[in-house]
């Protein structure tokens, strides 16, 4: 699947699935993030959908089990939670390392990285922003952002290679 | 810069978006070196969310998610709408077309007579023209104290 026979997946399914999860989550923000987690899911599994049949089905169950995650484990993080990277040195739990694939073990990893962490890293490496307008729009300082930014990648390779040696251990042990 | 010091650079969060994607390229390669091949999952996770990003915010940017909610609050209203019209509809056929009481009502008359509920005709009858006797007996008692006033005014001149 490219590209574009997926923008042809999620154009139709879209408005849907928005319905769905405001309906839940009973907020436009969060039904905006719920539908984009489903979609860049489905995008990382393409291989996988492109030999489902009902994707529509698959997406629907998707958005309606997130929807209701997102309104039980809602918190609202102020700056000061923000910039206190309270959970940096907490281990990855170990369901994070039976991911069978990486792509969802990486998004997880991810996911698990303290706020301040997780916003610098998303804003750089995933939107694709310039460290100074992160800065800017963070009201951090450039230095900050930076060791925040390094953290994040060395903490996410630091556990996505634990999680593969665990594999490969688990594997070797049978 | 070879791929090792400009991974270094990466980790240390001091590259510049070019490096960064001229990173993702490398890690894109068939040909990658067996020590960087066990971080190529990561890169390629990268390049591949900023894929779907773009195609998502396009997506975003064309149909706005309000145009589904406005929707949706119009087929609410509409179908409570229909709702109503339908309730009041069967309530208006139930009185309309219940059998007994008001049809067979519309056929039968009555009257309120010492507050009692007669439908008998005749009787019903007889007590109108007894009645209009005892109207006519109480117009005989006027027209009597009238001549009797004008008689006694007689007497007297």
């Amino acid at each position: 699947m490219d590209i574009e026979e997926y923008k042809k997946i999620i154009v139709p399914l879209r408005p849907q699935l928005l319905s769905i999860a405001n309906r839940i989550t009973k907020n436009v923000a969060d039904s905006e993030d719920v539908v984009q987690d489903v979609c860049l899911r489905i995008w990382h599994r393409r291989e996988e959908f492109s030999k489902y049949r009902n994707v529509a089905a698959y997406c629907t169950t998707m958005t309606k089990n997130l929807s209701i995650d997102r309104v039980r484990t809602k918190h609202y993080i102020s700056d000061e939670t923000l910039l206190e990277n309270h959970v940096a040195d907490e281990p990855l739990p170990d369901r994070l390392m039976e991911e069978k694939d990486s792509a969802t073990a990486i998004r997880k990893i991810i996911k698990n990285l303290p706020p301040l962490q997780q916003k610098v890293f998303e804003m750089k490496d995933l939107h694709g922003y310039e460290t100074h307008e992160i800065a800017a729009s963070m009201g951090i300082t450039i230095e900050a952002v930076r060791n925040n930014l390094s953290r994040a990648r060395k903490r996410l390779r630091d556990l996505y290679l634990e999680r593969n040696r665990k594999k490969k251990g688990d594997k070797d042990g049978y | 810069m070879d791929i090792d010091n400009l991974l270094n650079k990466y980790f240390e969060g001091e590259t510049s978006l070019e490096e960064e994607r001229m990173l993702r390229a490398c890690f894109n390669q068939e040909n990658l070196p067996e020590h960087l091949k066990e971080l190529k999952s990561i890169f390629t996770y990268i390049e591949d969310e900023r894929i779907a990003l773009e195609a998502l915010k396009e997506i975003t940017d064309a149909s706005p998610s309000s145009i589904k909610t406005t929707k949706r609050k119009l087929t609410l209203s509409r179908t409570f709408f229909i709702s109503i019209v339908a309730a009041a509809s069967i309530i208006a056929l139930f009185f309309l077309f219940s059998p007994g009481k008001s049809n067979s009502n519309a056929s039968e008359s009555y009257a309120w007579i010492n507050g009692k509920r007669i439908s008998n005709k005749e009787e019903i009858k007889m007590f109108a023209e007894k009645s209009l006797e005892n109207v006519s007996s109480t117009e005989n008692i006027f027209v009597e104290q009238v001549s009797s006033i004008f008689e006694e005014n007689i007497g007297e001149e």
